[in-house]
């Protein structure tokens, strides 16, 4: 008590007067560190909505503020109107790049300059330069931006400003803008995984009727950026729904079609080692070459597997595309054409109807030009759907088998394998592909032995060759002609009917030469 | 306790048939529905075991029971069966040295012989049979007509003597006798190139439940 007593006697009321002001500027230094600090966190740091896939925002976390925060959303191959739109919308003036009215013009890289001054914490400019790629779009390939004091001949203005980018207050003075980096293999698979699947954002969120749906996936996103690859195979659309969907993350074809008359849906595919690619590419604003190939199967040109490739690195994954399906819902084939050179123009084909002759015509003139390595397994494909695709009646096997032996026979026929494949290639492929399927070995030796038409000729060579290649299709065309002979026996021996057996039964039996002209 | 052992073992395989054919069973019915009903269909029509000619090509038009209506509007009243069939007129290369008229006969003549084989088989016998003729016989009008596409004056001419018939069988019918109950059966070629064969007098009762 003394001792306040004693305290309050040596320090009178004007003590306090004194000290007021000295807590009062602490305060008020304090007030302006924290409201820089709160400033420099709250700093253009946000991604600005819409702008950019949410799960790039995961991979930019850590960039710097500034500038627009561009460097959390640019993003090589960011088409550059719309990278102008975010930067006028945050405030910056810039010169529009130019349109240009086709591809031809596209030369050299164009730049884009945009700029804006700031005012506090203090006076600068802020410069973006961005270099845009040649095209008709024009794609951002280079950002640059740069920050200037604007009163920097001004006492205290230099080091001031020194100080706020020490302090990482305001923008440095020069970025070069990395934006979205892939730099690891992983990154690049999950994009393109997530960028074909049919559950991705790309395929799910881009339609702006879905954005509303799509909120808790983007959330996901933003904490974790691009889903983890399936176990499974990654289920995907159909060979013409990839070019749209790699372009949807700035991947460009390596085969470009340019100008040419093929079909708008021909397909320009690398075919090596029989297999078929679409290969495509792209790279990040840092520089890393990024590679994607799709493998299509021929059967509805299905996407089955991806690799994906980064600086050497490269992952391949499974793929369960969805097959292109005709109007009937009948699967249509893939067919590089036959060329010297790695690349080649692709043709669809419908497998043929038994109901549309025209089918058969459309084959007989487009498998000639397709790549040989082809042709058989598309053969293969046909006898299959025929076997497959049939009616009731034939479901339930109320035709004799010789009926079923020479329709199919006619069907094999109408497609000309003589013009499509070498005898041997062709008995091969069926002797092995059917090796438990006597009737489609015996209608292939009826379509190339026997030909149709007025006089019709069967080819006793070519059928001796088969009975001695073929003991077991031989007997069950016997014996089937033996069944049917008997039934008929009540005809007349003139009847057609009676000849045709007969014919086919002297065809099958005797060990004659040369072909056998038939004059009924 | 071992009867009970052998009750045991046969519940057993009890379940395990259930399951098998629960296993089983959709595979079996997922089949083609149509099929499945033509199938169904043909099964109702006194045992007689299908087959379609080797040529001419034939298809099933329809088919009806009383209970089943393969591409048909009806099903058929009690104790009937209708099939229908449809092909095309041809025999195949081997009948291009026929004329029309001729061919047409042969093509009936083997579709007549085919099903007669059939119904044979399965205990019916001829009980008679009616004819058609082939031959197209145009008059001389109907032939200037058709030359001058119905464009000029064309006279009927004097009737002559017309040419031999080509026959074939338009209708037959055939019976078969199961004790008390008499099934019959007509062929009958109806339209160019549709035929029918209908059955009357067939118990509807499953052969199974009686």
């Amino acid at each position: 008590m003394e001792h306040f007593a004693r305290r309050r006697v040596r320090c009178p009321g004007r003590c306090e007067m004194k000290r007021r002001p000295i807590v009062a500027g602490c305060l008020g230094l304090a007030a302006i560190i924290a409201g820089l600090f709160i400033f420099g966190a709250l700093r253009n740091q946000a991604v600005p909505v819409g702008v950019v896939d949410p799960a790039i925002e995961f991979y930019t976390k850590g960039h710097g503020g500034g500038f627009a925060a561009i460097d959390r959303w640019a993003h090589y191959g960011m088409p550059a109107d719309r990278f102008v739109a975010v930067l006028q919308k945050a405030g910056y003036i810039c010169q529009p790049p130019e349109i240009l009215k086709d591809a031809t013009e596209a030369g050299a890289m164009r730049e884009v300059p945009c700029h804006k001054t700031e005012q506090w914490p203090i006076g600068r400019t802020l410069a973006i330069h961005a270099g845009i790629e040649p095209g008709i779009v024009g794609r951002l390939a280079t950002v640059h931006a740069t920050s200037t004091l604007v009163h920097d001949s001004w006492f205290l203005a230099k080091p001031w400003g020194n100080l706020l980018r020490k302090f990482n207050l305001i923008e440095p003075e020069t970025l070069q803008v990395t934006g979205f980096q892939i730099d690891s293999i992983d990154t690049l698979s999950r994009m393109v995984a997530d960028a074909l699947s049919l559950n991705g954002w790309g395929a799910r969120c881009t339609d702006e009727k879905l954005v509303a749906q799509c909120q808790e996936m983007a959330s996901d996103r933003i904490k974790s950026g691009f889903p983890a690859l399936p176990q499974a195979p990654l289920a995907a659309g159909t060979a013409l729904e990839m070019h749209r969907a790699m372009e949807r993350i700035r991947f460009a074809p390596i085969q470009k079609r340019g100008n040419d008359s093929r079909p708008e849906d021909s397909l320009l595919v690398r075919l090596t080692d029989g297999r078929m690619w679409l290969d495509f590419t792209s790279k990040d604003l840092s520089g890393h070459k990024l590679t994607a190939s799709i493998e299509l199967e021929s059967k509805g040109g299905t996407p089955t597997s991806l690799v994906t490739g980064l600086d050497g690195e490269s992952r391949t994954m499974r793929m369960a595309g969805s097959p292109r399906l005709a109007n009937d819902r009948s699967v249509i084939y893939l067919l590089p054409e036959a060329a010297i050179q790695d690349t080649r123009y692709s043709v669809w084909l419908d497998l043929p109807n038994r109901n549309f002759p025209g089918t058969f015509d459309k084959l007989t003139r487009s498998l000639p030009l397709v790549d040989p390595a082809f042709i058989a397994p598309m053969i293969k494909a046909i006898i299959g759907d025929l076997q497959a695709n049939t009616q009731p009646e034939e479901s339930l096997g109320l035709y004799p088998a010789l009926r079923q032996i020479e329709k199919m026979a006619d069907v094999i026929r109408a497609l000309r394998p003589d013009r499509l494949l070498p005898p041997e290639t062709g008995n091969r492929l069926i002797a092995e592909t059917y090796a438990d399927d006597p009737a489609i070995r015996a209608a292939w030796a009826f379509a190339v032995c026997v030909s149709t038409g007025t006089p019709a000729s069967i080819d006793g060579n070519c059928l001796l060759r088969f009975t001695a290649a073929d003991p077991d299709a031989a007997a069950l065309v016997r014996s089937e002609i033996a069944k049917l002979q008997l039934l008929y026996a009540d005809l007349p021996e003139t009847h057609p009917l009676r000849i045709r057996l007969k014919r086919l039964d002297e065809a099958f039996l005797t060990e004659h030469q040369g072909n056998i002209h038939v004059a009924d | 306790m071992r009867m009970m052992q052998t009750t045991q073992r046969r519940s057993f395989f009890i379940l395990l048939a259930a399951w098998l054919i629960l296993l089983v069973g959709p595979g079996v019915a997922q089949g083609n529905p149509r099929t499945d009903e033509l199938k169904h269909c043909l099964q109702d029509f006194d045992g007689i075991e299908w087959k379609l000619p080797y040529q001419p090509p034939l298809r099933i038009r329809s088919c009806a029971t009383p209970t089943i209506n393969y591409d048909t509007g009806d099903k058929a009243s009690a104790g009937r069966r209708k099939l229908e069939l449809i092909g095309e007129l041809t025999l195949g290369d081997d009948a291009s040295q026929l004329s029309f008229d001729e061919g047409y006969a042969a093509l009936q003549l083997a579709v007549h012989t085919h099903f007669a084989a059939l119904f044979k088989q399965r205990g019916y016998r001829l009980a008679s049979t009616e004819q058609g003729n082939a031959r197209t016989e145009y008059s001389a009008y109907t032939q200037c007509m058709l030359r001058r596409h119905g464009g000029g004056n064309c006279v009927e001419d004097a009737p002559k003597a017309p040419e031999p018939p080509i026959p074939y069988i338009s209708l037959a019918r055939y019976v078969r006798e199961t004790g008390a109950q008499t099934i019959t059966l007509i062929y009958k070629a109806e339209a160019k190139n549709t035929w029918s064969i209908s059955l009357e007098g067939v118990s509807d009762v499953p052969a199974g439940a009686k």
